[in-house]
């Protein structure tokens, strides 16, 4: 079987190389590559190469001459490496191949919005993403994870992009790590000290500012939310709600966007963020809405919902969620933690009301997030 | 080659009587021994028989060895010296370059001979011109030692400025040629001592950088920045160039025996580190 296979995938001309590519047969992968068509664009794909000398990259050099636009994809870590070690990576552009994960039978020991996170062995995880079209999203993910480290807030980065059957997935190196939902649920006892930490951790996300443009600005997405629900709701409700929405400052500080216990790891002694994909920028209550959604607004039909999402029961949702209310706000006062919670209540049920409205949801669940919501427009005024 | 093998005294520059060096191969690898060199390669003009001498009388404990050669290369902008190392010297892309060069050599020892006699009247005995001519690579340190002997001239410079004279019409390899007869036998090709051109001019950073970047498009894989005859500001540019456009870097003295100074293993102090990459390359690619 010869070395080269040619097909014709989109417009493209794919060379596809395989085997070993030397001196002894470079000039025959030669003649056959340079039956590529002119003037059509050409990729080589580099999966099945297990090697390739000087005579083979002399023969891609050559190629590159009647197609200056080529694009080499799949190299395997050996190949890759000799195009990089010879500086090829530096003249086109070259991707690797992606390693392949299973997580057949591996712990699920977190959720985030776009993913599940396995350990598949004791040191590490792997964050397979639900959408198979992910690359651009788990770039945006190390990019923002990478930014977040920066300015001091303990996250884990991944090392590693593999392929876990047809989806995408980032490898990170988690020691000892178990999430704060599992601690709940396996010593419900220290409930005291996991909020404590869980709020230390949120309140340095809260204190940290962004340099302008590096993370969107949550406010601007929550505003879209509201307006969504225009129709939705009786239009002083809808008009009370906006207003409110729109005074909210804007705030240049960093908000996680989803933080509940099963996005966030005690490492050894020290609490680190593990899904990264919502950072963003805006006032605390948009961060006490979505908080407030995890333990009590999902589960408002269903109360057992909790514990199949967060892995403990409500009672326990409920408790974490007051304690994190009392900590963050350092009182103990019931008023105003009442009233704290209205605001959270207020952004958190107008993204439910627009995400299950869009999602042809429940008409029971849209009938109570409709009218919790025009009871919550009737005692809070602000949500700030 | 030994997979990730670190070498701590490499010399991947020398010339033997295959070119226009004095020391025949097992002299080489005796000074090369004693000299304390872990790395080395034989790179005569032009030549491959060196190396396949040097294999021959090589002992296992001996330090490691790679083919080498230092192809003469010409084009409108200049001259250049290429080197090309590892590649299998039984390739037809190897023996027609050499064939190439040789030829250009030969042509020129010839055509330099009748120079001489034209415009100085520098006549020598067809025993002294065959003895010249049947040499591997009959070069300037020949002839200029031919003319001492003679009285033609009063030391070596003079003799050089005379032939320095001589502007040949040679058909040359151009050094885009020698870099894909290179990598055609599955060799590496690196640019020798590139701020300084074929060792004989310095060229502005403009021509060296303009050099390297169209030679590199062209398969150039690395640059010979460790080199015995630069000054620090040189090497500082060169390694700068290797950095710009990721090409590996080398380390070389140039060695010619007894026809220049320069000493074995003078190799203007190779940076383990940087040197790195190019033992990588050998142990992936040869």
């Amino acid at each position: 079987m010869g070395n080269v296979t040619i097909t014709r995938e989109n417009e493209k001309t794919v060379i596809h190389l395989s085997g070993r590519i030397d001196s002894s047969n470079a000039p025959q992968v030669e003649e056959e590559m340079m039956k590529a068509e002119n003037g059509v664009p050409v990729m080589i794909d580099l999966e099945n190469l297990e090697y390739l000398s000087s005579a083979g990259l002399r023969v891609i050099l050559r190629l590159r001459k009647n197609h200056p636009e080529l694009e080499l994809k799949n190299a395997s870590t050996e190949v890759y490496e000799i195009l990089d070690m010879t500086g090829f990576t530096s003249m086109m552009p070259v991707s690797r191949a992606y390693r392949r994960v299973s997580v057949e039978g591996c712990e699920v020991i977190g959720q985030g919005a776009n993913g599940k996170v396995y350990r598949i062995d004791p040191d590490t995880v792997v964050k397979v993403y639900l959408n198979p079209d992910s690359l651009a999203d788990i770039e945006h993910e190390r990019d923002v994870a990478r930014k977040a480290l920066v300015l001091g807030i303990p996250t884990a980065i991944s090392y590693d992009v593999v392929k876990v059957d047809d989806h995408y997935a980032s490898m990170f190196e988690l020691l000892n790590a178990k999430s704060f939902s599992k601690l709940l649920a396996e010593t419900p006892e220290n409930i005291d000290e996991y909020a404590k930490m869980y709020i230390d951790l949120l309140k340095l996300i809260h204190s940290t500012e962004v340099p302008a443009g590096q993370l969107p600005d949550q406010r601007e997405i929550a505003i879209g939310w509201t307006e969504f629900l225009k129709d939705h709701l009786p239009k002083e409700v809808y008009e009370k709600l906006h207003k409110m929405m729109l005074e909210i400052p804007h705030d240049d500080h960093m908000i996680h966007g989803d933080y509940h216990t099963k996005n966030i790891m005690l490492q050894n002694d020290e609490v680190i963020l593990i899904d990264m994909d919502t950072l963003a920028i805006g006032h605390p209550v948009l961060e006490m809405g979505s908080m407030y959604n995890a333990y009590i607004g999902f589960n408002m039909l269903d109360k057992n919902n909790v514990l199949s999402f967060l892995g403990f029961p409500y009672e326990v949702a409920e408790a974490f969620w007051q304690k994190s209310l009392a900590l963050y706000y350092g009182t103990d006062d019931k008023e105003v933690l009442k009233d704290k919670e209205n605001k959270a209540k207020v952004v958190g049920l107008i993204r439910l009301l627009r995400r299950t409205i869009r999602r042809n949801g429940s008409p029971e669940l849209i009938e109570i997030y409709r009218n919790e919501l025009c009871k919550l427009a009737e005692q809070v005024d602000t949500l700030i | 080659m030994n997979r990730n093998k670190n070498f701590k005294n490499p010399d991947l520059h020398m010339h033997s009587i295959y070119s226009d060096g004095t020391d025949t191969p097992a002299a080489l690898l005796k000074k090369v021994k004693a000299a304390g060199i872990d790395l080395f390669s034989l790179t005569d003009h032009d030549s491959c028989d060196g190396c396949a001498e040097m294999q021959k009388v090589l002992q296992p404990d001996d330090p490691a060895f790679i083919y080498g050669v230092e192809f003469s290369c010409r084009d409108n902008k200049g001259k250049y010296h290429i080197l090309g190392y590892g590649y299998d010297p039984e390739k037809s892309s190897i023996l027609e370059a050499v064939q190439i060069t040789h030829s250009a050599r030969m042509d020129k020892a010839k055509n330099r001979l009748r120079f001489l006699e034209e415009n100085y009247g520098f006549a020598f005995s067809e025993e002294e011109q065959n003895e010249f001519l049947a040499l591997e690579n009959p070069g300037k340190p020949h002839l200029a030692k031919m003319m001492l002997a003679r009285g033609y001239a009063a030391d070596k410079a003079e003799a050089f400025r005379i032939l320095g004279g001589y502007h040949g019409k040679e058909r040359y390899l151009s050094p885009e040629e020698a870099i894909d007869a290179i990598l055609f036998a599955d060799g590496i090709p690196v640019l020798a001592h590139g701020i300084l051109a074929d060792g004989s001019k310095v060229l502005t950073e403009e021509a060296t950088e303009e050099r390297i970047s169209r030679l590199k498009a062209n398969g150039l894989m690395g640059l010979e920045c460790y080199y015995s005859g630069f000054t620090e500001l040189q090497k500082s540019s060169m390694l700068k160039f290797a950095e710009i456009y990721n090409l590996f870097v080398t380390a070389g003295s140039d060695y010619h025996g007894a026809n220049k100074t320069v000493k074995l293993g003078n190799t203007n102090q190779p940076s383990p580190e940087v040197m790195q990459r190019f033992y990588k390359a050998l142990s992936r690619l040869l």
